[in-house]
């Protein structure tokens, strides 16, 4: 009876490892996953993962194997006759107090490995890869990021909101601070996270080695929205690169055509100017994003929503159902206005 | 279960002293608990120092010396009268005695607290004035709750050996109000050194 | 098996004393009852400082509280089981999880560790009471007041709304306007209270109450584990103490402490908190670890093996668990060399868990196992605290952890070693200890059907989450977008709390039917070695009818069946105890405790009522201590005992 116990104890963990390492296998393509790295620094500590995952999984099998002998072992003795049993039994003190110190001593041994990979692994992704790094500044505000392109030439600095363009191959160096509470800069395809705080500057890098879209997300919990401030990585060639560069740098193209021109004016008569910049117009506010070239975006509110006229629309007219407390107000116009408020913005490219 | 009594303790003593003493342990472990807390606003007291280019903070007077090395130096003079207190109840003395050595202490706890009021001027800060006005001000205001807290329960004591009726464990409190009030003395002195001393190092 | 040591017994007489006769027991049975009986009725409940009762009123309300925890997780995992799910919004879900961490760490983990200790030490040590049994009382009424000033707010929508950990400045009064925040911070004063009033009373007694002969080296695993926590709330609790006050000083009075603009800093809360919170999960996790030791002893019937090693490796978690908090931080700006240290710090606690582990393996491969449901619950303690441990060294590693910090990986982390390592051991001890506590036997079938319950649904809940982490997760988000891929793990994640729902229910019924038509227990239906297992079920008011004397490390192995060695001499007619020697317990005098009083739940309701105020103003702190000061003059006003013991009364006695 006792031995059938230890029986369904050791098929209860069989039937555990098949069904987890098939689940493990489904977090190794995608989106937003360290375990598909894009760079250097997520594919050092992937590869840190799979040894750690492998030695743990060896060590936590063997000492529940361990356990589950020690189990069927002693189920299998004669049971006690008297009180004298007890206490330790001289023969088996030796045995036992081998098992022990060969059990701590393998852990110290396996914890040392540990140590040593994890440091190795630190100083490898600690120091930035190839000289002359991009340097962009983000801000984090509650719920979306501010992203700033550094350059000794005031004309040359970019301002977007929420979509950082890098090229591929090229390190890149983020300096971050907050703007109101801590946030988390996290896209781990290219790299583990980094805090922002407010008081304090941090800095961190990646480079990303495959051309692609990366996501991010803040991970550091913000207030109401943490759940919906996300980023996105757009890793290009040098040259596209180059060029989406150039054109962020230039004021938002004018409007031309007479719908674009209402919708213009909707916007710059309106309370959207108070909150908003668009660069070479009189809205100057900056308490929200940077909107100069807001249709060259993939997404808006900070990567909850891609970037459709109808999305758009909905997000104008009520933002508090799409993201419940942020600081931006409902904004009531009528269908007109509306429209060409919309054509005007989808002309910001 | 049949039981066999090995062992009569009749004749022992209902009541003792120091570490014998179960509220000798108890005031001990308060000690230690205050005294991780003031540890650690220790702690924060230089961490917040990093924050700052200058030390105090610009426009910031360091703190008065004086007001303050007098109040030093009368609590470390406080710790004689009841070291006396404590060494008279030991030896199970007269009540009205101790009542008195322990009186005088409450003058020293009183003169303290009034000091303290000047100390908490003499930082030239407020607590709402930036991190440097709220650390000090948190040690030193954590300190006078001390102060008070132990000026107090030492006029109640003497309190009860001047009316009674005095029971031996009134010796007992005694001497655990003598420990007590040595934590208060010691840590400000420690609080001092940091507070006015090392400012001016720092 | 003979210790010796200089005791004053009477072992130079050449037969044992005879037995104590029948007669004479029940007369004293009958003395200590009446000496000891408690008041009847609401008003006795209310002055009761009997350490039973206050533990068993810990425990009541703690697993309250565990069951609005899980009520709370449950609505988490509701919401989370699909993508986009509106069945609860962003403000309500942040005060759910805030209100689910300060429930389960505050109201629930440490209050039912020190409970048990409450309940169990004074039984296990001889002793009859603990030793301030006032004090007792209104560690229990804190408690209760914070708890209830928690629950309050939140049912009308007050809830702290900034996570368990409260990091500033999101819960600075910048960006938490209202009271939500404040409440969370005086709730932490009365918990903190509580909690520091429990290791006081525990060191106390342990050090002073123990039974002769029980030297430092007889102490039982369990007690040791209480006394080791106890110093460490002594040591950890001071650091949250000190910055909830600076929160609330922040908030009330424009201090600026947290306040980089006026030099504050964001990253002082940030140690402070986990200066105290990390040795807070170990002060959860060694009570745990005793009762492992009773639970393995009892049922393998065999001493524990390597009892100083089981002993040291206690000790150097405790110290040890004070040098890893910077592992909360790797993500913030901090230099890399001290990172590095955390790191091996918190690689190296592994190394006494492993310890534990490989001493219990030992003495059941050297014993004979008993599979009861106790037995199980320890069985899947082994099973999941391995695994959060082999993660906690995973994320003990700096790159590693930048990846998984503040995703549902850490998640799984602590749960597998909170509910691993010390909710599983804890219904492990349950079920040993009911019969004790209730005279009753609990069903060895529903708590298997417990048993199996918890452990399928706390894997199927918690192992998933491992992966969601590395698949990009955070912590504490309301809802997630469709095309994350995050859905399907989410909702096995959610079917798995279902099976936990079941299983407490399983419990609660097992509890409650046992209460009422569970077989009698006897004093010690398990054949278990500790002191607590010396007398009746449940226990009378005073514990043991005369105290023990102790021979050995398992007092009821190592005495001769079905016979004890007593302490005679103790008077019948006032509460009173005997207070040892710490090393070798010693008798060095008697000891009265103080009877049954309204005083404690006046101060309670006095302090705490200054407490509550100074969530508004912080002349409540003044007006209270007023009203404090006036119900402590009357806790200490003197008065004469009755029976004035002097020499020569006691002689003439």
């Amino acid at each position: 009876m006792m031995a059938t116990r230890c029986r369904v104890q050791l098929g209860t963990a069989a039937r555990f490892t098949l069904p987890v390492f098939a689940l493990t296998m489904s977090a190794c393509s995608g989106f937003q996953s360290a375990l598909d790295p894009k760079g250097p620094r997520a594919a050092e500590v992937a590869r840190l993962h799979w040894t750690l995952t492998a030695i743990a999984t060896a060590v936590y099998i063997i000492v529940i194997g361990a356990l589950v002998y020690a189990l069927w072992r002693a189920s299998t003795r004669e049971p006690f006759i008297d009180e004298h049993q007890y206490h330790e039994n001289p023969d088996q003190a030796g045995v036992m107090k081998r098992g022990v110190i060969i059990g701590v001593t393998a852990t110290a041994i396996i914890l040392g490995v540990f140590l040593v990979l994890s440091v190795s692994t630190g100083s490898a992704v600690a120091t930035v890869r190839g000289d002359k790094p991009l340097r962009i500044d983000v801000v984090g505000h509650q719920w979306w990021w501010e992203v700033n392109y550094d350059d000794p030439i005031p004309q040359n600095q970019v301002k977007t909101a929420n979509e950082i363009h890098v090229p591929v191959g090229r390190s890149v160096l983020l300096k971050m601070r907050s703007s109101d509470v801590i946030h988390s800069f996290w896209a781990p395809n290219l790299s583990g996270k980094k805090d922002l705080i407010p008081g304090h500057e941090t800095v961190t890098w990646f480079r990303a080695d495959t051309a692609g879209v990366y996501r991010g997300q803040c991970a550091e919990f913000c207030g109401y929205q943490h759940a919906k401030m996300a980023f996105y990585i757009v890793a290009e060639p040098r040259v596209d690169f180059e060029h989406w560069l150039d054109q962020q740098r230039g004021p938002a193209p004018k409007a031309t055509d007479s719908l674009t021109q209402t919708g213009e004016r909707v916007f710059l008569s309106g309370a959207c100017a108070m909150c908003h910049t668009i660069g070479g117009t009189g809205a100057g506010g900056n308490i929200g994003p940077d909107l100069t070239h807001l249709a060259s975006r993939r997404t808006i509110a900070a990567g909850t929503l891609p970037m459709t006229t109808g999305n758009l629309a909905g997000w104008i007219l009520d933002p508090q159902s799409i993201k419940p407390g942020t600081k931006m107000p409902p904004t009531q116009l009528d269908p007109q206005s509306l429209q060409a408020l919309l054509a005007y913005l989808g002309s910001l490219k | 279960m049949r039981r066999r009594a090995v062992l009569d303790v009749a004749m022992l003593d209902d009541h003792s002293f120091g570490v014998r003493a179960p509220i000798w342990w108890g005031n001990l472990l308060m000690i230690f608990i205050e005294g991780a807390a003031f540890a650690l606003m220790v702690v924060s007291y230089y961490y917040i120092r990093r924050n700052f280019n200058t030390w105090p903070p610009e426009r910031t007077y360091l703190p008065d010396m004086g007001v303050s090395t007098v109040n030093v130096i009368l609590q470390l003079v406080s710790v004689a009268p009841i070291w006396y207190a404590s060494k008279l109840a030991v030896a199970h003395k007269s009540p009205a005695e101790i009542g008195r050595w322990l009186m005088l202490v409450v003058v020293f706890g009183i003169a303290a607290i009034v000091l303290r009021a000047f100390e908490l001027r003499g930082l030239h800060t407020r607590y709402d004035s930036n991190a440097y006005g709220s650390i000090t001000w948190m040690i030193l205001i954590t300190h006078l709750a001390h102060l008070i807290a132990g000026s107090i329960e030492t006029f109640l004591i003497a309190l009860v050996m001047f009316i009674g009726p005095v029971e031996r464990k009134h010796y007992t409190d005694t001497t655990v109000m003598a420990v007590y009030w040595y934590f208060v003395v010691g840590s400000w002195v420690a609080l001092w050194l940091v507070v006015f001393v090392s400012v001016r190092f720092i | 098996m003979a210790y010796s040591q200089s005791l004053p017994m009477r072992d130079d007489v050449p037969e044992p004393p005879p037995f104590i006769t029948a007669e004479v027991e029940n007369d004293v049975r009958a003395k200590l009852s009446a000496t000891w009986k408690e008041k009847s009725g609401f008003y006795g409940w209310l002055t009761s400082t009997n350490h039973k009762s206050i533990a068993k009123r810990y425990l009541v309300t703690a697993i309250i509280f565990f069951i609005l925890g899980g009520l709370e997780a449950g609505m988490m995992r509701a919401q989370l089981s699909r993508p986009e799910n509106r069945f609860i919004g962003p403000d309500l879900y942040n005060q759910i999880f805030t209100m689910h961490g300060s429930t389960m760490m505050f109201l629930f983990a440490v209050p039912v560790m020190e409970a048990v200790g409450l309940y169990l030490v004074p039984l296990m040590i001889g002793a009859r009471n603990v030793a301030f049994p006032r004090l007792n009382a209104l560690g229990y009424w804190m408690y209760l007041f914070g708890g209830l000033l928690l629950y309050g707010a939140f049912f009308f929508n007050t809830g702290p709304d900034a996570g368990w950990f409260s990091y500033v400045p999101l819960s600075g009064p910048a960006y938490s306007p209202g009271k939500r925040i404040d409440i969370w911070a005086q709730m932490i004063t009365f918990t903190e209270i509580a909690a520091l009033i429990g290791a006081v009373e525990i060191v106390t007694t342990i050090f002073k109450l123990r039974a002769p002969g029980m030297s430092l080296n007889r102490i039982p695993l369990f007690v040791w584990g209480q006394l080791i926590t106890a110093f460490m709330i002594i040591f950890a609790l001071p650091a949250i103490v000190v910055s909830s006050t600076m929160l609330a000083t922040d908030r009330l009075i424009d201090t600026h402490f947290f306040n980089p603009a006026e030099g504050g800093d964001a990253l002082l809360w940030q140690h402070l908190f986990w200066f105290f919170g990390h040795p807070e999960v170990y002060i959860i996790f060694i009570p745990a670890l005793g009762m492992v030791s009773s639970v393995v002893e009892t049922f393998t019937q065999r001493r524990i093996f390597g009892y100083p090693a089981m002993l040291l490796s206690m000790v150097s978690t405790a110290f040890l668990g004070f040098g890893l908090w910077v592992h909360h931080m790797f993500a913030t700006p901090l230099p890399q060399l001290g990172q590095s240290f955390f790191t091996a710090a918190s690689s190296a606690i592994s190394i006494p868990s492993g310890v534990q582990i490989f001493c219990c393996i030992a003495t059941i491969w050297s014993g004979r196992p008993r599979f009861t449901a106790s037995f199980m619950f320890v069985l899947g303690f082994f099973f999941l605290f391995i695994i959060g441990g082999l993660t906690g060294v995973m994320i003990a590693s700096v790159p590693y952890d930048l990846q998984v910090h503040d995703t549902f990986f850490i998640v799984a982390h602590f749960h597998y070693v909170l509910l691993g390592g010390a909710v599983f051991p804890l219904w492990a001890g349950f079920y040993l200890w009911f019969p004790k506590l209730t005279g009753r036997m609990l069903s060895e079938r529903l708590g298997k059907w417990n048993f199996w319950l918890f452990f399928i649904g706390m894997n199927v809940t918690f192992f998933p989450m491992h992966i969601l982490g590395l698949m990009g997760m955070p912590r504490r988000v309301y809802t997630y977008l469709p095309e994350m891929g995050w859905g399907p793990l989410n909702l096995l994640s959610s079917v798995g709390a279902v099976f936990i729902v079941a299983s407490v229910l399983v419990f609660l019924s097992n509890v409650f039917r046992s209460l009422r038509f569970g077989a009698p227990a006897g004093e010690n239906p398990w054949n278990a070695p500790t002191l607590e297992w010396a007398t009746t079920s449940p226990p009378p008011a005073y514990n043991h009818l005369f105290i023990p004397v102790v021979e050995g490390r398992d007092p009821l192995w190592d005495a001769a069946p079905g016979e004890l060695s007593v302490v005679s001499g103790l008077r019948t007619d006032r509460h009173e105890g005997l207070v040892t020697s710490i090393m070798d317990a010693i008798p060095e005098r008697r000891y009265e405790f103080k009877k049954e009083t309204i005083l404690p739940l006046l101060l309670a309701i006095f302090g705490g009522g200054c407490i509550a105020i100074a969530i508004f103003t912080p002349w409540g702190v003044t007006v209270g201590a007023i009203m404090a000061l006036i119900v402590l003059v009357g806790w200490f006003w003197p008065t004469i005992s009755p029976d004035h013991d002097t020499p020569v009364a006691r002689a003439r006695r």
